[in-house]
């Protein structure tokens, strides 16, 4: 049992290696070259260069998790690779239509808290909804047409790290723990002006606090899903629909002098994780449920 | 279900390799191109050309075109190894059945063209930061090229399995000459002064332009990406009815 033990946090510590090396070091040679945090920057040689470290960042954790599997010759046990469509739609749908949720509260939210300042004319561009609803049905069909890198996340966090964090703790913990871990993972983005931007107080601590709380709720949800279907596949849909609709709403449906507004105020931050917390919230509640439940079984 | 697509993968490993390698050297090519290009351009007056942005756009989707060219080429490959009849019926007899035999094949085409897709992502990046010019091109027209081929595949599909490769080979080919065929005919009455007008390496930058400012192109775009999936799953259940009759016309 002891020995169990070692080994599993052996897995743990090569992984975690793994996957916070090379973002770490990418992100501090990439902001050397350009001087400053490259998501801030705006040139287009930075816009490439964030579109690459993002993209090769996101695959870390995949990586990773082969690499460990590999080295402590673990095999392809609880992979999570099966789809399991069948009995699980509703978890497939909902790894779609929850982010779409939130994201359109974030919306709703931003709409009531400008209320006094702005007429809703001024906020949103009425005639832009055509629009903006072909966007989002594009958007929503690339989270599976370019579901690779959303893929290449899960497949670490939700699909390795969080079971083997369970072997060593309570559930309910050890989604905390990696909620926590995958926040810290982003550290090196968001120094990096990722999500944020370098603009607010305390930068990048706050951004950094922020980060982690966001994890650790998408933690709850994204994990809520996987365990319930067995596949990782659910969750990166739902990581993919997370990062591939915030914002696109606000871009296309928003008035120019609304949207500037938006980005230049702080409480922003607030407006974005307060939808998310609320889902996390309940996820991580029913993960309890679950937890007690079982406990009680055995 | 992975042992199936594990059993795609070995099949067409060889086809893969040889179009990654056609692949990196196109990149290659095109990023050495690139920064001659610019070098020269900056030493003799430190400007870059009004169309520098039009041509960057051009390479970076014609080496998405390449890409996703040759990583579909060996389409055939897939299901001539499965034409044989013994195999074919031992293989639905294996507690996958004939469901788990035609979803390996769907979900394979599908992952290859979604690495395909995460590739090009990738080389937008690289050839944007060599130079200097970024526009995402690469990984827009990668889109447009996997729905097309989605939707290609849905038809396609049902056919090779039903009639095998070299029947589903004819019926893809007489749908390339119908195609072919409205094309000319509109190329001889229809409106063709996009093509006339513009130069070449403008026609992507238009394209992408177009693609991406054009309401009606993203409401159509929008609503095409989600028929070509739906198109997708429904060939799939065409493919699982069509393939154990299929079987009954493979050679021994």
């Amino acid at each position: 049992m002891r020995n169990e033990k070692k080994l599993t946090l052996k897995r743990i510590a090569i992984y975690l290696l793994i996957a916070f090396l090379p973002l770490i070091i990418i992100a501090a040679v990439v902001n050397a070259l350009f001087d400053e945090p490259v998501y801030v920057s705006e040139t287009p040689a930075a816009l490439a260069t964030s579109q690459l470290l993002g993209a090769i960042g996101m695959m870390t954790p995949t990586i990773a998790n082969i690499i460990t599997r590999i080295i402590t010759k673990e095999g392809l046990e609880n992979s999570y690779l099966r789809i399991n469509l069948r009995g699980n739609l509703k978890y497939y749908i909902a790894s779609v239509l929850v982010p779409l949720a939130y994201v359109l509260a974030t919306m709703m939210i931003s709409l009531m808290m400008y209320s006094k300042e702005f007429t809703l004319a001024e906020m949103i561009d009425f005639g832009n909804i055509p629009v903006t609803a072909g966007g989002t049905l594009l958007t929503l069909s690339v989270i599976f047409y370019l579901f690779i890198p959303f893929f290449g996340e899960e497949f670490g966090w939700r699909a390795y790290l969080t079971p083997k964090l369970t072997e060593l703790m309570p559930e309910p913990v050890a989604v905390l723990v990696s909620g926590v871990i995958w926040g810290l993972w982003h550290a090196p983005l968001t120094c990096s002006g990722h999500n944020f931007g370098v603009d607010y107080p305390f930068f990048p601590f706050l951004g950094i606090l922020m980060m982690c709380i966001m994890c650790v709720c998408m933690s709850s949800f994204l994990t809520l899903i996987t365990k319930r279907t067995g596949s990782v596949f659910p969750a990166s849909l739902a990581h993919g629909a997370n990062n591939q609709l915030s914002g696109v709403i606000i871009s296309f449906m928003a008035t120019e002098t609304f949207a500037e507004r938006l980005s230049a105020e702080h409480n922003i931050l607030v407006i974005e994780i307060l939808p998310i917390v609320i889902v996390g919230v309940v996820c991580y509640i029913i993960l309890i449920t679950d937890y007690m439940k079982k406990k009680k079984e055995t | 279900m992975l042992g199936l697509l594990y059993k795609e993968f070995i099949v067409s490993k060889r086809s893969l390799i040889s179009s990654l390698i056609i692949y990196t050297v196109a990149v290659i090519v095109v990023c050495i191109a690139i920064t001659l290009a610019y070098t020269g351009v900056t030493e003799n007056d430190g400007m870059l050309p009004e169309d520098w942005s039009a041509s960057v756009t051009a390479m970076s989707s014609i080496v998405t075109v390449i890409l996703f060219g040759t990583m579909n080429a060996y389409y055939n490959n897939l299901f001539i190894s499965d034409e044989k009849r013994v195999w074919a019926n031992f293989a639905i007899s294996l507690p996958t059945s004939v469901k788990g035999q035609v979803k390996a094949k769907y979900i394979y085409l599908f992952l290859i063209n979604s690495v395909a897709l995460f590739i090009a992502n990738i080389h937008d990046a690289v050839i944007g930061y060599v130079s200097g010019e970024f526009s995402g091109a690469g990984s827009l027209i990668g889109q447009l090229i996997f729905m097309l081929l989605i939707f290609k595949y849905s038809i396609e599909i049902p056919f090779t399995l039903r009639f095998g490769t070299k029947a589903g080979s004819y019926i893809m080919t007489a749908g390339s000459v119908a195609i072919a065929f409205a094309l000319l005919i509109y190329g001889l009455f229809g409106d063709i002064s996009f093509f006339l007008e513009n130069e070449f390496m403008d026609v992507f930058a238009k394209a992408v332009d177009f693609l991406t400012s054009d309401t009606t192109s993203i409401i159509s775009l929008g609503v095409f990406s989600w028929v070509v999936l739906i198109l997708y799953i429904a060939s799939y259940k065409i493919s699982c009815k069509g393939y154990k009759r299929g079987v009954e016309t493979y050679a021994q």
